[in-house]
């Protein structure tokens, strides 16, 4: 995405990147896809972050860096996929931007997903609104589907204010009045980053944070042979620059020297909706790289078996597993309220009923018991 | 007091995966000392008695804290079942019966933790459904998890 993109940029000759493919060894292949279906406007309206085509002239650099950066050297491990964390994938569905440049929501939102399931072990489904991040806060900072936005500012309002769930705003694109599409009672069903931070350019860093928190989002720039990617390990081989694209980064590969990435492009495009890109590709290391160290949910999570209690020597330590969700510690403030909630929850743990809690910050502060 | 300083659960359900840390708290004086007299046996006719409850093993001790049971450290009895409960008009004093272990104290230090053990300990009983227990040095139960 440019600030003022060609009104008709030429598209680039599938039987010339079938030929620089070739001559290449051919490195990973290509395809009709969803988005070489489309004209080269709709395809480059569907990026969304402002380009940087200085990070050219340092990609060799930045790919021996990362090379050298090697996982192992920090006690992560050599490859990680958290789509295969000992058989169970932490992962979320792929999406699909749409007609617009919000890139930056879904590289963000699919980032904070995959940290909320990675860092608490469930695999309890989490999806968040795009549209609320775009259409309410980037829209109030002036962004919009034609000038995009950044990944560290639409972090500090996922941290500040927080991000409703996917049902109380239904992302569609296009530009849009948020705030009158808002579900209002969305104060009582969010989701907030705990803490992120700018790790730009440092590859290693990457590394430990995808290990440690499940995903990260990055951005690089596209050019016109990325949208017939199929499958392999991408690197830019033929076209032109199209614009700057923001997605999630859920895993790497030390052995072939790749990143793993899931795009925003539905899941007609790429591998089934993911990529490999090889380290130091079109700026993906060193062009805006934010990593998520924890997302906390406010809502209520409804029909919730309760599998586990516990408690220790402390007290007001009363705790609950509520299954997909995990451990969730009873309205710790006192002893009384804790345990006139494990009283309740235990009886629906005998009866195998399931129950209705609201969740702040991993603790329990509601329940419903029926 | 956080999380991190009081100690959370560690272990999941069975088939189930969580995370955290634990921690320890030390307990306080003052809770009541007298320690459940039924016999192993003698229980054991009672239940048979009833048609609820596990058929009890027979271990030979019949013992709490006060009694001078030697204990391992930080013992951890997992997926055993509870099936008896003892209590006395005495401060924080109760007692639970561990299948094939005999009588357990639940930890007196204070009492909301005695309380949520008591709570945990019971519900085991009445539902019969396994348990983790962290047994200290002491002889008493610190830590429960109800499955």
């Amino acid at each position: 995405m440019t600030d003022s993109p060609d009104a008709r940029p030429a598209a680039l000759d599938l039987e010339t990147l079938s030929g620089a493919l070739e001559a290449a060894g051919r490195p990973w292949q290509m395809a009709y896809t969803s988005m070489t279906a489309l004209d080269e406007v709709a395809r480059r309206t569907r990026l969304g972050v402002p380009p940087r085509p200085e990070l050219e002239d340092s990609a060799e650099a930045a790919a021996e860096a990362a090379m050298a950066a090697t996982a192992d050297s920090i006690g992560a491990p050599a490859s990680f996929d958290v789509r295969n964390i000992n058989g169970v994938s932490y992962d979320s569905p792929v999406k699909d931007q749409g007609a617009c440049g919000s890139c930056v929501a879904f590289g963000v939102l699919g980032a904070s997903e995959v940290v909320f399931r990675y860092t608490h072990g469930t695999t309890m489904p989490l999806d968040l609104s795009e549209a609320h991040l775009f259409y309410v806060y980037g829209r109030a900072d002036g962004r919009n589907c034609t000038n995009g936005w950044w990944p560290e500012p639409a972090l500090a309002h996922v941290k500040a204010t927080g991000v409703t769930f996917e049902d109380y705003y239904p992302y569609t694109g296009g530009d849009q009045d948020g705030t009158t599409k808002l579900n209002p009672d969305w104060p009582n069903r969010y989701a907030k980053v705990t803490d992120y931070a700018n790790i730009t350019g440092n590859a290693l860093v990457m590394k430990e944070r995808i290990s440690t928190y499940g995903a990260i989002t990055a951005c690089f720039n596209v050019y016109q042979d990325f949208f017939s990617y199929r499958s392999g390990i991408y690197k830019h081989l033929s076209g032109d620059l199209a614009g700057g694209h923001c997605v999630t980064l859920i895993g790497y590969d030390d052995t072939q020297s790749c990143w793993i990435a899931r795009n925003q492009w539905g899941n007609g495009w790429g591998d089934s909706g993911y990529f490999k890109i090889a380290y130091g590709e079109c700026g993906i290391e060193s062009y805006a790289t934010c990593s998520i160290h924890g997302v906390m949910l406010h809502a209520w999570l409804p029909n919730m078996a309760v599998s586990g209690l516990w408690s220790n020597e402390a007290d007001a330590n009363l705790w609950a597993y509520g299954a997909q969700r995990g451990w969730l510690k009873l309205d710790s403030t006192s002893p009384v309220t804790s345990q006139s909630m494990a009283s309740e929850l235990a009886a629906a743990k005998a009866l195998g009923r399931p129950v209705g809690m609201f969740e702040d910050n991993g603790s329990v502060k509601q329940i419903y018991a029926w | 007091m956080t999380s991190s300083t009081i100690g959370e659960p560690t272990t999941a359900p069975p088939g189930q995966r969580a995370g955290g840390t634990n921690g320890s708290d030390g307990g306080s004086a003052g809770a009541g000392t007298t320690a459940p007299t039924l016999s192993d046996a003698a229980l054991a006719a009672l239940v048979e008695s009833t048609t609820s409850g596990p058929t009890l093993a027979p271990p030979v001790t019949v013992a709490g804290a006060t009694t001078g049971e030697a204990a391992a450290t930080a013992t951890w009895r997992t997926n055993v079942t509870i099936d008896a409960l003892w209590s006395i008009d005495e401060t924080r004093n109760a007692f639970m019966h561990v299948v094939g272990l005999g009588w357990r104290k639940v930890f007196n230090g204070r009492d909301g933790a005695f309380q949520a053990l008591v709570l945990l300990a019971s519900q085991a009983r009445q539902t019969g459904r396994p348990c983790n227990l962290r047994e200290e040095a002491d002889g008493m139960i610190y830590e429960i998890y109800l499955w």
